[in-house]
């Protein structure tokens, strides 16, 4: 029992001093990740962004999902893009991507944000020529070539491209969905209003 | 004493002849660059766990040495896993989840073990490094074969020194033979590897 007790505590000193130095160590590098993280999420909303865009705000719609916007310049009176993050289980992560729209919804780019992916095949997600292809996009495209769509999808790798389409189809749905919340210019809206009627029309 | 430097490096690989770590070698050495910098990665843990548990050897008592060693080994992964994290954040993500999967990588635990446990700091240090060099070469080898036959292409570059550029080495038109990136073909290229060792130690 005594020898037990003494190998206990000789462990908990041990560990004790590990978790102060890991302690330390961590308050050091958290502004940095955090600084990491940050730089990584403006950089894709810029990119995502349409080039005009130089002012952003965030507004967050009843579900809880933030949109960011984009504004022309510092008056914030015309939004120019809006962007929101997805997110959906590919073949072996969940895969997070950034997805920026115009006001009339079609793209104009996406960034993956972070995906662990099989290395070689599914990773590729990431590569400029796939993720370039969705800029000017409309939803109706959204769809990987395999199943009818317009997404080139990545060589053995059809569930992930799938994934990635996937997502960004559902943000573009749910801001399309929640586009009263959106402070969306008024003759745009006129427009997409007009045209969701033509393809109401169209169906019929 | 050059000597624990240099075996870990060709007599005693611990890929190629000990056969220890062979679960990151398969699943990192996809592109030359991963390889570089899981190496790094492990010659720092490998080098600072042997530091400290060389230290420490006398006054850990035998029966609870292995939960020390563990310790000491999931401290300094976990001080690799954050500081890459913060400064190079391009190799953190795809590096993934092998970062912290050194902590149970055999060649830490098991040159803590065998050798600075029982030996003095400098021949530890020296371990760690040599061994730790071996293993860095292993992958970056596996890595350029795999990724050059797999993917058509070569990601070179050295963590925080300069980034990754990647060369087209087949150019645009060659279909890459996926299965060597995959599983399968890293233990085909270990295959390939030992065959070689093996060939080479004999003449």
């Amino acid at each position: 029992m005594k020898q037990i007790a003494k190998l206990g505590l000789t462990l908990m000193v041990y560990t004790a001093i590990a978790g102060l130095l890991l302690g330390f160590i961590y308050t050091k590098t958290k502004p940095r990740i955090e600084e990491q993280e940050r730089l990584a999420q403006k950089e894709a909303l810029i990119s995502v962004m349409p080039e005009e865009a130089k002012f952003f705000d965030e507004i967050t719609l009843p579900d809880s999902t933030i949109v960011f916007v984009g504004y022309k310049d510092s008056s914030k009176s015309e939004a120019v893009g809006f962007a929101s993050i997805g997110m959906k289980y590919g073949f072996s992560s969940n895969v997070k991507v950034m997805v920026g729209i115009l006001p009339d919804f079609t793209l104009t780019g996406i960034r993956v944000l972070s995906q662990n992916e099989t290395p070689g095949l599914g990773t590729h997600v990431v590569d400029d020529w796939f993720q370039k292809q969705f800029a000017g996009k409309s939803i109706e495209q959204l769809k990987v070539d395999k199943d009818g769509g317009d997404i080139k999808s990545i060589t053995g790798a059809t569930i992930s491209s799938r994934t990635v389409t996937g997502a960004v189809e559902a943000v573009v749905k749910k801001l399309m969905d929640n586009k009263d919340a959106l402070p969306l210019p008024s003759e745009v809206e006129d427009e997409v209003r007009t045209q969701q009627m033509f393809r109401a029309s169209r169906l019929d | 004493m050059l000597k624990e430097f240099t075996k870990g490096i060709i007599k005693e690989n611990p890929v190629l002849v000990l056969a220890l770590g062979l679960c990151p070698t398969l699943a990192v050495s996809t592109t030359a660059y991963n390889g570089i910098g899981m190496g790094i990665a492990v010659i720092f843990v490998l080098t600072m766990s042997n530091l400290i548990v060389s230290l420490i050897r006398k006054t850990v008592p035998k029966r609870i040495r292995i939960p020390i060693f563990i310790t000491v080994i999931a401290s300094f992964v976990t001080i690799v896993k954050l500081v890459m994290a913060g400064y190079t954040p391009g190799l953190s993500k795809q590096l993934g989840i092998f970062v912290p999967l050194i902590v149970v990588n055999c060649i830490i635990l098991g040159r803590a073990e065998a050798f600075a446990s029982k030996r003095g700091v400098l021949p530890s240090i020296l371990d760690g490094l040599g061994m730790g060099i071996g293993f860095t070469i292993v992958l970056f080898l596996m890595g350029t074969v795999r990724e050059i036959i797999g993917s058509g292409t070569l990601t070179i570059g050295f963590p925080m020194l300069f980034g990754p550029v990647t060369i087209n080495v087949m150019g645009a038109g060659y279909p890459p033979a996926l299965m060597l990136i995959l599983p399968p073909g890293g233990f085909m290229t270990l295959g390939v590897f030992l065959w070689l060792k093996q060939l080479l130690s004999k003449s």
